[in-house]
């Protein structure tokens, strides 16, 4: 396949240089996944498999962008000058420099798997049935409602008109599975996620174990009352956080195109001294971590807030030529055709050396707050927190306790972060790519009953 | 090449396959602050086979259309029926009347007969009346054209077609005020072709925003706490759609994620309730069949208050003992359909909106315009929205914006508290994005009448 795409990816430079481009960019992808859904029964089973082909094409200071899904000669010399046809009709931009100029790729481990990259139903199929037993065994009022395993494979070819060209193979597992427990008339969920490049990685046990005890747990749940309260944000929800918070609003892109509140203020103190947080291309099995770019830049780790000081932004080839900067190699496109655009790639909220069990005991009396919905609504902008937290424990006693769902968590996060945040723990979890370690947030606004 | 595949599926043994073709071409220009940032093509073909064996599905795709590739998908899905028989649910499907009919929605005037200049030129000047209203930092616009050609066929003699073309233009403002931004977003999009494009006065709707976002930006958050509300339509839409619709959906309800398991002809909402699903409206999604090939008619939901159906697909029909409704659907040729809704809604009511809020002494009229989205847990039938900038009602009046309103709630409990509905109706869809379910998306309609709630947990900033 590697030389197909590498061919493809040439042909496709030639043809739009030959249509009349000055420049030319080829982004060429395969990808193979299997996807089960599930219940105690496996309900559907897929096997899909896919190419794309994007083609950058740049007329003087003009830019076009075509994409196909066929690797067909005829369709690549057809896509390449309809991206020049676009690029002629398109206004001039006036940031426009060039192409990256040189292709790059940085060493990155453990991001692909053989035994992953099989994609074999058998595995998938044993990976599913450990899930659903282990959420059988949490009691006999319990089962799994609803769950998912999806496992991929990619490979992608970057070349352009300046010459060379980078390559790289990936593996991806996402599993997901909720349990429902019911008693007496009552109903409660529990739900687990993870993400990994590696399927052995994965503990499917401790998947259904988790969610099983967990909706067993919430039979008892109850609502709180209104008040404010020291909470303790399991790390996969804080990571959910991060990314909201920060995922769109520390690149360049956004403080270029004035939407984001910290444009401006680079070496500012922005968070407490034991606040860090940084992007990280290289991270060792790293779910977003990747050798180079959507754009053939090499990856690396850039600290963004680094012991509370903002230090830097997130920068594609584009948006560092604006401002005569050096791109992180943080260039992300959505599809094949779609022009790239900086985002992260592991953001990474660094650990602190908080034990989680010293942690609830120093915390004495307060919120561990487990699972959340809609703490992606938050607003990044003036740094509103908004979670509904569904699953948490009251710490009662230094201690977890009492199940409580229901409330709305609220806070001002970019005044906890230089405030109200105040213990991290040593283990960082993982939700999809960005990294969190559970953390304490002092005076947290809590909405019940 | 579908029929190459049916009949493939049946010579290696599958007792039913059905075959889905797509070619789908997406055209997405954007511009921000006067200046284009990208305009993009992509054209995706492709075929996917799903095939029952001995009861248990196998499904495979793949976008090389040669012969070659396409039988090797088909012994893919056989494959995949076999080896995960021993863990794979036993599958029935309901009985349906195989239909042989092309559809093709409304398109007067083909987006790609428009040129590239016009279209650019357009967002230039939607653009430009965004960045001129005071208070203003940034501004964001953008059009997307898709669409959509299908074919459906089936061992049992389906064959479907449909065409379908979909347009529409977004635009976002950031208002800026004493320090703080505000981002405040909206889009129209319709299934058409250009002439929706021509009809509708985008500087006004830009201007518009621009205006809100740069009241929002200096306006204050409500008091955390529980208040009486007045939902508008659009919101009402969203809300129904997340936090009841999806625990109407046949596949939940079977595997006993559905708050609404088990309450089949009872009442789930207070009387003033009815709540209906259609797969085709002027306003809204033009989807007549589904990736099944079923019909999709109009399903009434809720009716007075009580629960009379859930969404189905063929395999979920048989299990609930139901009829098919035509809502087996998937995002595309590579995915396996799943129970999805199409244009969900709430029926209108007799109140005006000055009605709905003159009984109201202190609460929050509630608006959709601007909206961050919502998300719902089915299991309890909780749900979380952020709601775009809002107003105060104090003593039966609209008053002051106020701005990151978030509302949550248990939907059984919600909706058995609205005691007053609107006749306002608004219906819409989106050609920029649409609902997410077990990593598939499909563009979905929904809308509704205002209507009032007698409490609801309103959270703030």
């Amino acid at each position: 396949m590697r030389e197909l795409l590498l061919d493809v990816g040439h042909k496709a430079v030639k043809s739009a240089l030959k249509a009349g481009a000055n420049e030319a960019e080829a982004y060429v992808a395969s990808e193979a996944s299997a996807e089960a859904m599930f219940e105690e029964k496996i309900s559907s089973f897929r096997i899909s498999s896919r190419t794309g082909l994007g083609i950058r094409a740049v007329v003087g200071k003009r830019i076009g962008m075509f994409s196909t899904s066929s690797l067909e000669s005829s369709d690549i010399t057809r896509a390449a000058e309809m991206a020049v046809k676009i690029a002629r009709a398109s206004d001039e931009d006036k940031w426009w420099r060039s192409l990256p100029e040189e292709l790059s790729s940085s060493h990155v481990e453990g991001i692909f798997d053989e035994k992953t990259a099989s994609l074999e139903p058998e595995l998938i199929t044993e990976c599913i049935s450990t899930a659903v037993g282990a959420v059988l065994e949490a009691g006999k009022n319990v089962r799994p409602t609803r769950g998912l395993i999806r496992v991929s494979r990619s490979e992608i070819v970057i070349c352009n008109s300046w010459g060379g060209d980078v390559e790289r193979a990936e593996t991806a597992v996402v599993g997901w599975v909720r349990a429902t427990a019911e008693e007496a008339g009552k109903r409660a969920t529990g739900s687990e996620a993870v993400s990994s490049r590696a399927i052995s990685n994965v503990d499917f046990e401790a998947l259904g174990r988790e969610a099983g005890r967990r909706s067993l747990d919430f039979l008892r749940a109850r609502k709180l009352p209104t008040q404010k309260a020291d909470v303790v944000v399991r790390g996969f929800v804080m990571a959910s956080l991060i990314s909201t918070m920060f995922g769109r609003t520390l690149t360049a892109e956004a403080v270029q195109e004035k939407r984001s509140p910290w444009a401006g203020k680079l070496g500012e103190v922005v968070a407490s001294e034991a606040f860090t947080l940084v992007d990280d291309g290289t991270l060792r099995e790293g779910f977003r971590a990747r050798p180079f770019d959507d754009e053939g830049i090499g990856t690396q780790r850039t600290p963004l807030i680094e012991r509370g000081v903002l230090k830097a932004f997130l920068y594609d080839d584009y948006r560092a030529k604006r401002e005569g900067a050096r791109s992180t190699g943080n260039a992300w496109r959505i599809r094949p055709g779609s022009r790239p655009r900086p985002a992260p790639n592991c953001l990474i909220l660094q650990p602190g050396d908080w034990r989680f069990e010293e942690l609830l005991a120093d915390t004495r009396r307060g919120l561990y707050v487990v699972e959340t919905i809609g703490e992606w609504l938050s607003d990044p902008m003036r740094g509103f927190l908004n979670a509904t937290i569904t699953h948490g424990y009251l710490i009662e006693n230094g201690e977890l306790g009492q199940p409580v769902s229901g409330m709305v968590m609220s806070c001002d996060f970019f005044t906890a972060m230089r405030e109200h945040m105040d213990a991290f723990c040593r283990r960082l979890e993982n939700c999809m790519g960005y990294y969190a370690p559970a953390t304490r947030i002092r005076g947290v606004s809590i909405s019940g009953e | 090449m579908l029929e190459l595949s049916v009949k493939k599926a049946g010579e290696l043994g599958a007792d039913y396959a059905d075959a889905r073709a797509q070619a789908l071409g997406l055209e997405v220009i954007r511009v921000e602050n006067g200046e284009l940032r990208s305009y993009e093509l992509s054209e995706t073909k492709g075929v996917g086979i799903r095939v029952l064996l001995n009861g248990r599905w196998g499904f495979a795709s793949t976008t090389h259309l040669s012969r070659e590739a396409v039988l090797e998908a088909v012994e893919k899905a056989i494959k995949i029926a076999r080896a995960s028989a021993s863990m794979a649910k036993a599958v029935e499907l309901a009985e349906i009347r195989p239909e042989e009919r092309i559809f093709e929605s409304s398109c007067k005037l083909d987006p790609a007969d428009i040129s590239p200049e016009e279209k650019v030129g357009l967002l230039m000047d939607i653009n430009k009346a965004s960045l001129s209203m005071r208070g203003i930092k940034s501004a964001r616009t953008a059009l997307a054209v898709r669409k959509d050609e299908m074919g459906f066929l089936s061992s049992e003699g389906a064959r479907l077609g449909l065409k379908r073309t979909m347009v529409g233009i977004f635009y976002a403002s950031t208002g800026f005020h004493e320090g703080v931004v505000e981002e405040v977003s909206d889009s129209s999009s319709a299934t058409s072709g250009w002439e929706f494009i021509r009809d509708v006065d985008w500087l006004s709707k830009a201007e518009e925003i621009s205006k809100l976002a740069a009241e929002t930006a200096k306006a204050r958050g409500p008091p955390a706490g529980t208040y009486p509300v007045v939902v508008d339509g659009r919101l009402v839409g969203l809300l129904l759609h997340e936090a009841f619709g999806h625990a109407t959906e046949g596949d939940i309800v079977v595997s006993g994620d559905s708050v609404l398991m088990g309450k089949l002809g009872t009442k789930v909402a207070s009387e003033l309730v009815n709540v209906v699903d259609e797969g085709v409206r002027p306003e809204g999604l033009y989807m007549p069949f589904d990736d099944e090939g079923v019909l999709k008619g109009r399903t009434v939901l809720v009716e007075g208050g009580v629960l009379k159906a859930f969404l189905t697909s063929r395999e979920t029909a048989a299990e609930l003992g139901l009829e098919p409704t035509g809502n087996g659907r998937s995002q595309d040729f590579s995915h396996f359909p799943i129970v999805r809704q199409t244009n969900y809604y709430m029926e209108p009511g007799d109140y005006s909106l000055e009605e709905l809020v003159e009984d109201v002494d202190f609460g929050f009229l509630i608006r959709g315009r601007g909206a961050g989205g919502g998300q719902v847990e089915t299991g309890m039938g909780s749900f979380t929205f952020r709601a775009g900038p809002s107003n105060v009602i104090r003593r039966g009046e609209v008053c002051e914006l106020v701005r990151g309103v978030a509302i949550s709630g248990y939907i059984l409990e919600t909706l058995g508290l609205v005691e007053a509905v609107g006749k306002d109706f608004e219906l819409r869809t989106s050609v920029f994005g649409g609902c997410g379910k077990m990593g598939q998306t499909v563009p979905v309609g929904g809308g509704g009448p205002p209507v009032r709630i007698r409490r609801m947990v309103v959270g703030g900033a």
